[in-house]
């Protein structure tokens, strides 16, 4: 009478020297092989530089993060640029002021600067002038409104007599004290 | 059975030095996939699944000496996968005359192979009620004799592990040996 471990090692003989036999190896060669090129074609096809400068990261979920923080950073980088480029040309029209200096944009027109010329009576010096728009447009105003205001003066004391009469005698009297005549 | 060369080769991503790699060690990693899942179609399946995953991941294999461990790791771990989508499917249920089948051929003195369904009938008899992990050990031990060490870095179980896992599995066969297959059954 057989044991049941007798039985066990007859068994498992027959099993062992029964070695499954794969009988299509080319088959499964074939099939390895044209799913690897497949698949190299879809990555050549799906190429993309980040991916490709992030290759070194062999997890997927972390290359694809580097890859849209890289992304996110340009975007912010060109944002970042074009505000910048945006204020340099705006620049121009600013003024600056911190105590008695003041930083100015540039004026380049002829007009703007015959007009201090002729306000300053040819006094100033070589170095150029640099004045902005801003302060070109005050000036102008300043000028206008003085010479409204010195009119009205002149008429004031055209239409009084005594108003004049008494106008030329302390001018008179004053430059008699300035020149000690 | 692998060498430097030829790893060297497939990791630089040369496919006919591939096409040699998996004619070489495809019948190793069939016998494994065949004997655990009895299927020679989800076998064949397992097989080019493990090639595909050793072209991927060849760069983590620095010596030729742990390339067979490493490629019937890959090769149990997909026939759990395997086994889990079978188990939901259908329920294998054996009758009289499968075990029959079993006896007639641990009666007679075989020295001829047996056929590979022979084989998957007679595995799926004798493990069905095995869990994946106990099938997993009684097929590297007991069938492929693989060494216990060699085991346990397989299936990243503990030595203590492989033992018991082996020891249920003998005594689930025992008794099935016993209960099935009477001397009766004999010629």
């Amino acid at each position: 009478m057989e044991t049941e471990s007798e039985k066990y090692d007859r068994i498992l003989n027959i099993l062992r020297r029964s070695k499954p036999v794969l009988g299509s190896t080319e088959e499964i060669e074939e099939n390895v092989i044209s799913r690897i090129l497949k698949s190299a074609r879809k990555q050549k096809a799906s190429f993309n530089i980040l991916d490709y400068l992030f290759a070194w990261v062999y997890i997927g979920w972390i290359r694809g993060s580097l890859v849209a923080a890289s992304v996110l950073l340009m975007i912010l980088f060109g944002y970042q640029q074009g505000m910048m480029i945006k204020q340099i040309h705006t620049l121009n029209d600013r003024t600056l002021s911190n105590g008695n200096q003041i930083i100015t944009g540039m004026s380049d027109e002829i007009r703007d600067k015959l007009l201090v010329y002729s306000l300053t009576d040819s006094k100033l010096s070589d170095r150029p002038v640099k004045i902005s728009n801003r302060q070109m447009r005050r000036l102008i105003e300043s000028v206008n409104e003085l010479q409204i205001r010195y009119n009205d003066l002149m008429n004031l004391i055209n239409e009084n007599p005594e108003l004049k009469k008494y106008i030329n005698e302390r001018i008179t009297e004053n430059n008699r004290k300035r020149f000690k005549l | 059975m692998v060498d430097q060369e030829l790893i060297s080769e497939c990791r630089k991503g040369n496919v006919n030095y591939f096409r040699k790699l998996v004619e070489l060690v495809s019948p190793f990693a069939f016998s494994v996939a065949f004997r655990m899942l009895s299927d020679e179609g989800l076998a064949k399946d397992v097989v080019q699944e493990t090639m595909l995953t050793i072209w991927e991941k060849l760069d983590m294999i620095r010596a030729p000496e742990s390339f067979k461990p490493w490629m019937y790791r890959i090769v149990v771990n997909k026939c759990y996968d395997q086994m889990r989508s079978r188990k939901r499917r259908s329920e294998f249920s054996p009758d009289a005359s499968e075990w029959a089948v079993l006896a007639n051929h641990i009666s007679e003195e075989h020295t001829t192979e047996l056929e590979n369904s022979e084989t998957a009938r007679i595995i799926n008899l004798l493990t069905d009620r095995l869990s994946p992990r106990q099938k997993a050990v009684f097929v590297l031990c007991d069938i492929e004799e693989i060494p216990q060490d060699e085991v346990a870095e397989i299936t990243g179980m503990s030595r203590m592990n492989i033992k018991a896992n082996l020891h249920y599995a003998r005594k689930k066969i025992g008794e099935l040996i016993k209960k099935y297959i009477q001397d009766g059954n004999r010629k």
